[in-house]
């Protein structure tokens, strides 16, 4: 298919827009997920930081982190608190799970990956969080008195919220960007074909008054017209017309020499 | 010869009016690209903010929730079960500090009385606090009207239970400030994205507007004004299938058709002449021949191809940019593959690559000169484009730092060529007395590339990592590589054969003649006070010391890439105009001391970097200024050297002196990230940009000084061309 000159720059001007938008857009709501993703992982930060709180309180007294009461009515508490958390793990150094909002886990050890985030910040005394597939987490380090680590509070929160509110605002921002795609690109190619007609007509009257100019048809409208429009044309017109009269005479002198000569 | 004469001035003038027509067609599209890409922009990023701003509040509310409904549990045991009334608690302030400084985004935490007296407060002072409690007492009445309006703060109300009724009230402000950066980022995210947008679709404009119509109008006009004078032997090579290459089509049957009347008449005039035995009757038949051919010219001639250096825009465009994709993180990416056990800075380790990226294009662009004269412009071309898309795929499969340092030299090796081919194809395009905007194209090209690379790559990088970021060059490239091909396949250029081999371009430039360039102070001077310098502060400055500073500082990627943008932006803007002040006023000397001293100064102003309060905004100023600096500088320095060149245009050849030119002039970018290593290391990032800035300034006194009796008396005599 042979593409005319203005819906080539109009496909152009729309690809280009419309790449622009779709840029935005994919941009956009990445920054939204790490945004959500962020405001959740705080909160979360939050309750962890509280628990950490309340078992260093009880650490202070001189309790080791095994021995300790009351830690897993106050998991459960967080759980029912919070239908987002999934579960709570308080696992010791060695990455054995000690408590548990789940009590089947007690004594299991706990990702390999966890590990690694808790050891990188640990002497930090800083929080980390990780998105995994199913579930995002949060862990605080727990130290005693001593300023030991003795373990770590893992806060596991579901992520289906987190997919559900980007899946949303996918479909949302895809909904906008076809709307927009679909206008940019109306508007491109309605003012490429306006912005060029002028040209295209001069060019198309041009082409006409060229084959008529080969037909010799001297009063033809687009010659005319083409003419008009174009001075440099005329002169032209009036030099290709000029050259085909001379020739023909010629032609007429060459024959009236050659019957003068019979 | 009068008629003649006349014809001419009138084609001359129907031209002029033909590109007025076509500045103000090619306006009309930019303003509707611009109006189209603002409304298509506009409406996703008003509708993405707005529905971003709806879905993250509740989350603040959340985390005030979180928040209030922990401290009040506490407290409420403290005043509950211990029976300690709220105005008697005992380091309520320092608890609240210590909340306050493990939750940045909680603002402010209170406690009032049922009197409403406030017990505690933190965060804020009582001033504010009271404004706060009277919008908060007025947004209850208002609600509908604040809709979903996210104020400065979302603040949670908790109750405290007393032993006795005495509940107090606990109020945690969430600051909405966190959402809100995130929301600017996006903002600013969006800006450069429309910013992107719109010099794109101008180069594709401009290509399509001078390269598709324009230059071929041109054309025709000029075959016509050969026509109006009675010359038919043009013909047009325009191999298009769109309106203008209807109309060109049209135009050559017009012609051919001429010609075929031509030949017949030839023809005729032959079986008559033959079937003459009168000698008279043959001359006059001669003499009527003689008149045709005395007043027309029917021949076909040599073809009229379309010239227009603008072709290479777009691929040249294409290929800047995909290099500069990774200009805002290269130094981080090296940093991760940096070997830590050799006895060498990491500084050294980071900066090397870069330099050897230059120094492979140093020496790739005067080898590939030479080549050009040789096997064509297409060929070196996609030489270079093949090299650097295999570079870049090469850093996508990166493992080791020697990897990495192999794989960019390769890359610099196909910069160098694309570069020089480049340049190759604009000389040879260019009409003679248009070198220098077409010098321009080749400018814009590159700074277009240069602006749009960098805030792309980094938002890129950010989304997707560095390796893929190079994958996306590579495609880019590639892209780039298959338009050349078109191109060149369109245009049907050969390389251009030397008349003799004393006239072939030599390949390197001979002692001899390095002698004599080197004891021409205008040459030697322009190259080491401003050609080199500016270069070092390409590759030392903005390619090494500003990502690496602003990273440093706190910014991300994309903030780092939108900030080094200002570079591009600010030379793409002034560079016409300094080059037309420069060519009106013929004062190039001056330019180029002004542009530098402006780059310099600019620097310099980062030792004043608290007065800006923020070191940011002193990197800003002295990437602006060099922005401002370098568009008054680049056109100069090469108004310059052309004048140079022409001087010793037939001693050693003008392109042996602007190859040797550039050649030199790269030694800027290969010493200027170990001269940024050494200013790091001994006076730090914010004395290394001082440092920058002094050199610079220093430099262009000497320039100053070596010039001054000649800036004094005039460029022209200055360049000794006068007289010449």
């Amino acid at each position: 298919m042979k593409l005319g000159f203005a819906y080539r720059i109009a496909l152009v001007l729309a690809l280009t827009l419309v790449a622009g938008t779709v840029l935005t857009s994919v941009l956009s709501l990445h920054k939204y997920e790490r945004t959500l993703a962020d405001l959740l992982t705080s909160r979360f930060e939050f309750v962890a930081n509280d628990l950490r709180a309340r078992i260093e309180t009880q650490m202070d007294l001189g309790l080791a982190l095994v021995n300790l009461e009351n830690i897993n009515d106050e998991l459960d508490s967080l759980l029912l608190n919070d239908e987002q958390i999934l579960s709570i793990e308080i696992f010791d150094e060695s990455g054995t799970v000690i408590f548990s909002t789940d009590p089947s886990f007690i004594g299991d050890l706990i990702a390999e990956n966890w590990i690694f985030a808790w050891q990188v910040n640990r002497n930090k005394s800083a929080s980390w969080s990780m998105l995994e597939n199913d579930a995002g987490v949060v862990g605080v380090g727990l130290q005693n008195n001593l300023n030991q680590n003795v373990g770590a509070i893992a806060l596991r929160y579901s992520r289906y919220f987190l997919d559900q509110s980007v899946a949303q605002q996918l479909e949302r921002l895809t909904l906008i960007v076809g709307i927009v795609a679909i206008v940019v690109t109306l508007l491109s190619v309605l003012g490429c074909t306006t912005l060029l007609r002028g040209h295209f007509q001069d060019w198309k009257i041009m082409s006409e008054a060229l084959a008529d100019i080969s037909e010799r048809r001297r009063d033809s409208e687009s010659l005319l017209e083409a003419n008009a429009r174009h001075p440099e044309f005329e002169e032209f017109s009036g030099a290709v017309f000029g050259a085909m009269d001379s020739l023909d005479s010629a032609v007429g002198e060459l024959r009236r020499l050659d019957e003068e000569t019979a | 010869m009068n008629t003649n004469t006349s014809k001419k001035s009138h084609s001359k003038a129907a031209q002029q009016v033909f590109r007025q027509d076509q500045r103000k067609l090619l306006v009309s599209l930019v303003l509707l690209a611009v109006f189209v890409l603002v409304l298509g922009q506009s409406a996703v990023s008003w509708f993405s903010l707005d529905g971003f701003e709806r879905e993250l509040e509740p989350q603040l509310h959340q985390k005030a929730s979180a928040v209030g409904h922990a401290l009040s549990d506490q407290l409420s045991y403290a005043t509950g079960e211990l029976a300690i009334p709220a105005n008697e608690l005992v380091g309520m302030n320092e608890y609240f500090q210590s909340v306050l400084a493990n939750n940045d985004d909680i603002k402010y935490l209170t406690l009032i009385d049922t009197d409403g007296e406030v017990l505690f407060v933190s965060g804020v002072s009582r001033d504010e606090l009271d404004t706060i409690l009277q919008n908060l007492a007025m947004r209850e009445i208002e609600q509908e009207q604040f809709g979903h309006a996210m104020d400065e703060y979302i603040v949670g109300v908790f109750t405290v239970q007393g032993a006795q009724q005495d509940d107090s009230v606990l109020h945690v402000g969430v600051s909405s400030n966190r959402i809100r950066s995130h929301l600017r980022e996006v903002f600013w995210e969006i800006i450069t994205i429309v910013i992107i947008c719109w010099l794109v679709t101008f180069e594709f404009l401009l290509f399509f507007s001078v390269a598709r119509v324009e230059k071929p109008m041109e054309t025709i006009l000029r075959a016509m004004s050969e026509g109006a004078r009675g010359k038919f032997s043009s013909w047009l090579l325009v191999r298009s299938s769109d309106e203008i290459g209807q109309l060109t089509s049209s135009f050559n049957r017009t012609l051919q058709n001429l010609r075929h009347r031509y030949n017949d008449f030839v023809f005729d005039v032959r079986e008559t002449q033959n079937a003459q035995i009168q000698g008279e009757i043959a001359n006059k038949i001669s003499d009527v021949h003689k008149n045709i051919d005395s007043r027309y010219r029917f021949e076909r001639g040599e073809a009229l191809q379309v010239k227009a250096p603008d072709r290479i825009r777009v691929p040249l465009f294409l290929f800047i940019f995909s290099e500069e994709l990774s200009r805002s993180f290269l130094p981080l990416f090296v940093q991760r593959y940096a070997p830590t056990d050799l006895m060498v800075s990491s500084e050294f380790l980071i900066g090397l690559p870069i330099t050897l990226f230059m120094v492979a294009a140093m020496i790739a662009t005067p080898l590939g000169g030479g080549f050009v004269d040789r096997v064509g412009v297409r060929r070196v071309f996609m030489v270079g484009i093949a090299a650097a898309v295999v570079g870049f795929i090469g850093n996508f499969y990166t493992q080791s730092y020697y990897d990495l340092v192999a794989y960019r030299i390769l890359t610099g090796i196909g910069y160098g060529l694309v570069f020089i081919a480049s340049e190759g194809w604009v000389t040879q395009n260019a009409k003679r007395f248009s070198r220098a905007s077409a010098t321009g194209v080749f400018v814009a090209a590159v700074f277009a590339g240069i602006i749009c690379g960098p805030p792309i790559g980094g938002i890129f990088a950010d989304r997707f990592g560095f390796e893929a970021t190079f994958l996306l060059s590579a495609a880019l490239a590639t892209v780039s590589g298959l338009i050349i091909y078109q191109v060149f396949r369109v245009s049907n250029l050969q390389p251009e054969k030397p008349k003799s081999n004393s006239t072939r371009p030599a390949l390197i430039l001979g002692a001899k003649g390095w002698l004599t360039l080197l004891k021409d102070i205008r040459f030697v001077s322009v190259l080491l006070f401003a050609a080199i310098p500016g270069k070092m502060m390409v590759a030392g400055f903005i390619a090494y010391l500003v990502p690496l500073y602003l990273n440093e500082l706190g910014h991300n990627q994309s903030s780092i890439g939108r900030i080094l943008m200002l570079y591009g932006i600010l030379t793409l803007i002034c560079l016409t105009f300094a080059a037309r002040y420069a060519d009106r006023t013929e004062k190039y000397g001056t330019m180029v001391a002004l542009g530098t001293a402006i780059a310099g100064f600019g620097c310099i102003g980062a030792y004043f970097s608290n007065l800006f309060g923020d070191a940011s905004y002193a990197v800003a100023l002295a990437i602006c200024s060099l922005g401002v600096g370098h568009a008054l500088t680049l056109t100069s320095q090469n108004s310059i050297i052309q004048q140079v060149a022409q001087r010793y245009e037939h001693t050693l050849g003008r392109a042996s002196v602007v190859g040797a030119y550039r050649l030199c002039e790269r030694l800027g970018m290969v010493f200027g990230p170990l001269i940024a290593v050494a200013l790091i290391s001994g006076f730090g990032y914010q004395g290394a940009i001082v440092g920058f800035g002094v050199i610079l300034v220093g430099l262009i006194s000497l320039f100053v000084l070596t010039n001054l009796s000649a800036m004094r008396q005039g460029e022209e005599s200055e360049m000794g061309l006068t007289n010449e």
